[in-house]
């Protein structure tokens, strides 16, 4: 074979059976989802919150099963009511409890002359009753 | 039956209610033809069809401003061609086999994978052959070999002069002959 006249030109490329009789229907197919994307496309705007959501479910429930395991049984089963009751403090006087406490181990002496190194007149501790 | 004309696909095109079926029109008309125009630079029969989708969802988004400076016919082969070239490039930047190499040792790979080729040896030689040609020849010597297009024509869709393109072609017919008698 000396030159391109020489050979044939039949084409080598085939094309699938029927693949021109379908091709305009999918054509419309695909001009029609470009031409209304919303509902083409639900799916894919929420793909990337998909993820997210995911994640947020995963974290509920592994801290759902941390806190099953973490809390004691007997406590779970026990009525709202009773807990409050049960674990209930009185708070309200721990700070003068604490007060008293702390002032019965110290001594007048003491007392004295803590106040006497800090030179505080009487008038001023008379105002400040 | 006489086949509808360009004009009065167009004319039916204009109006709201017959434009759907104006598109279908075209379609039918103009589909092997530029599915072969696509097929000859792309190789494969599966790229070829995303291209051609492409290529006429394009026409239809531009079918509207279209005017009569140029043929309708010559409009379509531009924006198939350009749409086949873009999708080649396109598809060697994503591909991590072909990423460091040329556009046509992607294409030969993807001419020998294709079950819808099905060339003697002498076929698959010229077909290598012509993708050594660069990218403009290569354009030129499809549509003037296979489809014996006129040189006005594709001077309309290659927006190129038409002594370029004889040159262009003479050119292409001189190495891909040369390089098939190397081979044989």
């Amino acid at each position: 074979m000396n030159n391109l006249s020489d050979m044939k030109k039949d084409q080598p490329f085939k094309v699938p059976e029927n693949y021109f009789e379908n091709l305009s229907d999918r054509i419309n197919e695909r001009i029609e989802q470009e031409e209304n994307p919303k509902e083409k496309n639900l799916i894919q705007i929420l793909k990337p919150y998909m993820w997210m959501a995911a994640s947020v479910l995963a974290f509920v429930l592994i801290a759902k099963l941390i806190l099953t395991t973490a809390v004691p049984t007997d406590f779970q089963n026990q009525p709202i009511s009773q807990i409050e009751d049960s674990s209930a403090v009185n708070t309200e006087n721990v700070e003068s409890d604490f007060f008293f406490d702390s002032m019965s181990e110290t001594s007048s002496d003491e007392i004295i002359e803590y106040l006497s190194d800090y030179d505080i007149a009487t008038d001023e501790l008379l105002a400040n009753l | 039956m006489n086949q509808i004309t360009d004009e009065e696909i167009l004319q039916l095109f204009q109006d709201k209610k017959t434009q759907s079926e104006a598109f279908s029109l075209l379609v039918k008309k103009y589909q092997e033809r530029l599915y072969w125009q696509i097929r000859k630079i792309v190789l494969s029969h599966d790229d070829a069809d995303d291209v051609l989708q492409n290529t006429f969802v394009k026409i239809w988004k531009g079918l509207l401003n279209f005017r009569y400076d140029a043929k309708l016919f010559t409009w379509m082969y531009r924006i198939a061609t350009n749409e086949s070239l873009t999708f080649l490039k396109d598809k060697q930047r994503r591909s991590i086999a072909f990423a460091n190499k040329d556009v046509e040792e992607m294409l030969i790979a993807n001419l020998e994978a294709d079950e819808y080729f099905d060339g003697d040896q002498a076929q698959i030689e010229l077909q290598k052959a012509i993708l050594q040609l660069p990218e403009k020849q290569r354009l030129v010597f499809n549509m003037k070999y296979f489809d014996e297009m006129k040189y006005e024509d594709m001077s309309e869709i290659l927006e190129t002069s038409v002594g370029a393109l004889k040159a262009s072609y003479h050119h292409a017919v001189k190495k891909i002959e040369s390089l098939l008698k190397l081979e044989c």
